[in-house]
């Protein structure tokens, strides 16, 4: 293989994929109006799971009487809330800011003495023990700020006077505080496999790129050069490694534009790159394994969905059971990401590490396949 | 003089430097596309290969730049063995093919410099070159334009200049003045005897045979894969008593209509 042969070559690739409006339209305006279709239409949305909502009570009421266990009891037996006992007030605080949490109660130390106080002369205020119950929500849900001071308040009126409407009690509820909760959107689960399902369309580039040149006898042109048929696979996969940069950036960016923002730092961005190149791979031996069996260019765009359909529909963000998952290299590149990006996990993470050996390992198997069929049967 | 006597004299001197088919036989199937040539071109000779579609033209060009392995025989370009040797030959030949194969989304200039990169041309060269030819083959103003906007004409005149680029010994044409006007066809003529001036050695196939008249030192024509005619056009007109190569060429092989080309 000659490095100056190899980039001349990979140089015409790269025009003729960016300057050809169908291929360019595949490589890089179709994954961004997908990426920004989806993320417009799911980035609003939560994840679709949200029917009850999680509070987190830190009980530091400490009169032993029942009274806060009874209100915890009766949060509890709501229909939409769930409660969450927490033993501290710092790590529901920090709970609630990740997003694994809508809210949080404190119970006062002196609330069973309020509510004691309350019961024993109801109409008398004047020999009440008045307290506050302590609220952070979270500011980025309508439903929890608008509706649960309320539902609070409802709960301690039934607490301490069941069946009443409505009532004056010496337990108030404090002004809540708000907290910014980093909450995940239906897009957000969806942005990793979208990094996917960009470069899987490489396939049907390569392959049609491949078939079209044998049409028109433009690889017959080069073969009476003195570049080899290494330099042409070279060049298609050097040129293909640069297309997976450029999709990733497009996805990367506009999922960034629409609310896509991970609060990872460069290392796993610049994995998540590493892993688009070697997802490339993968796409260029498909590519030349449907190059090969594939007689004109409308043969091989056909032919490429047989790669295409199930990379894109087990591997991507379409929900499927793991265990399928697990037999297309879609898979490994979309968990990787979604390790680096959604679950915080380092780049040297085991997960991380598997997932890239997997794929490493599926994708040099595809592209020595895909070279080998091609060079003794594709390229006559 | 019997066809074989004409093809001996001239083997020994191509040998030397030229361009030997001996017995080449091609077969696709059961069709026998070139059916034991025997030819030798000399070195510097402008050389064209006539004959009806289907004959076996395109085929032997096919074998001799290495894009077709023969059933049988040899041939040699310069001395060097097509079969054995064509990672060496690559690097002295430019081929025209038939088709006009230019890359769509490259412009003019493009395809040709990258050509001349294929051919490990120096930078200043591969500059001096395309410029050199982009001039000869009147493309200074279609050059930066895409292949894919081109006339026929125009595409095969920027096919002929990516042939061109390296500076070859042997050059291959097959049919290289297909779709263009006469202007143009007359200007591709020109050049082509500046390059023979210079010594190198051009095989040519057309089917317009005032073309090979005009241009060729020698002209083989070949029916049903067999050489059946071989000499200079005014020795060719003289011995078939015509007084135009076209008569020749139909005396020689008769006005049935030929099915297309394998």
């Amino acid at each position: 293989m000659d490095a100056n042969r190899l980039i001349a070559l990979a140089k015409k690739d790269l025009r003729s994929t960016l300057r050809n409006p169908a291929t360019l339209f595949m490589v890089i305006i179709f994954p961004l109006v997908l990426t920004l279709a989806f993320g417009l239409a799911f980035g609003a949305m939560g994840t679709g799971m949200e029917s009850t909502y999680d509070v987190a009570v830190v009980d530091n009421d400490g009169t032993g009487l029942s009274w806060a266990g009874d209100f915890t009891a009766n949060v509890d037996a709501s229909d939409v809330l769930n409660v969450v006992p927490y033993a501290d007030a710092s790590s529901a605080q920090r709970d609630l800011a990740e997003g694994k949490i809508d809210a949080i109660v404190v119970i006062p130390a002196n609330f069973g003495n309020a509510c004691q106080s309350f019961v024993d002369d109801p109409s008398n205020p004047a020999s009440w023990t008045n307290t506050s119950l302590v609220l952070s929500l979270d500011s980025g849900s309508m439903i929890i700020t608008q509706a649960l001071p309320p539902v609070l308040y409802q709960v301690l009126l039934e607490t301490l006077v069941p069946g009443a409407t409505g009532a004056s009690l010496p337990v108030t509820l404090g002004s809540p505080s708000l907290v910014s909760a980093d909450k995940r959107s239906q897009f957000d689960y969806m942005a990793p496999g979208l990094y996917a399902f960009a470069g899987i369309f490489l396939i049907m580039i390569v392959a049609e790129s491949f078939v079209e040149q044998k049409e028109k006898g433009l690889l017959k042109r080069i073969n009476v050069t003195p570049a080899t048929a290494a330099d042409v696979i070279g060049s298609q996969t050097a040129s293909n490694l640069v297309l997976a940069a450029m999709q990733t950036g497009v996805v990367l960016g506009i999922s960034a534009a629409v609310g896509f923002r991970p609060g990872v730092g460069a290392d796993a961005y610049l994995m998540v790159f590493a892993l688009s190149m070697v997802f490339s791979l993968c796409a260029v031996g498909c590519g030349l394994i449907t190059a090969t069996l594939s007689k004109n260019t409308g043969m091989a765009t056909g032919l490429s969905f047989v790669f295409i359909i199930p990379l894109m529909f087990l591997g991507t963000f379409v929900p499927v059971p793991a265990d399928v998952g697990r037999f297309v290299p879609s898979y490994y590149f979309t968990d990787a990401v979604t390790s680096l990006l959604l679950r915080g996990a380092p780049v040297t993470s085991s997960t991380v590490l598997f997932d890239l050996a997997i794929l490493g390992t599926i994708s040099a198997a595809l592209f020595i396949i895909g070279t080998l069929l091609y060079r003794k049967l594709g390229s006559k | 003089m019997t066809l074989r006597e004409t093809v001996a004299p001239a083997r020994g001197a191509a040998a030397a430097g030229g361009i030997v088919i001996d017995g080449l036989v091609k077969r696709y199937g059961d069709v026998l596309a070139v059916d034991g040539l025997n030819l030798a071109i000399e070195k510097g000779e402008l050389f064209a290969l006539l004959g009806p579609n289907g004959a076996g033209k395109t085929t032997t060009i096919k074998v001799l730049c290495g894009l077709l392995d023969p059933t049988s025989g040899q041939a040699s370009i310069g001395g060097l063995d097509v079969h054995r040797q064509m990672d060496k030959i690559k690097r002295v030949i430019g081929v025209c093919p038939q088709e006009s194969s230019t890359f769509p989304y490259l412009t003019g200039k493009e395809n040709v410099e990258l050509f001349g990169e294929l051919h490990g041309l120096p930078k200043a060269t591969l500059k001096e070159r395309v410029s050199e030819i982009i001039g000869k083959l009147f493309l200074e103003d279609h050059a930066g334009r895409l292949a894919q906007k081109y006339s026929g004409g125009l595409n095969k005149r920027v096919s002929l200049a990516m042939a061109l680029v390296n500076d070859p010994d042997f050059l291959f044409l097959d049919e290289p003045t297909v779709a263009m006007d006469p202007q143009s066809r007359r200007a591709i003529w020109e050049y082509l005897k500046e390059i023979k001036a210079r010594g190198k050695t051009i095989v040519l196939t057309t089917h317009y045979m005032e073309e090979a008249e005009h241009l060729a030192d020698r002209i083989g024509i070949i029916d049903r894969g067999k050489l059946i005619a071989l000499g200079s056009p005014a020795r060719l007109m003289e011995a078939n008593g015509c007084d135009n190569f076209e008569d020749v060429f139909i005396k020689l092989t008769g006005r049935d209509i030929r099915k297309e080309e394998v």
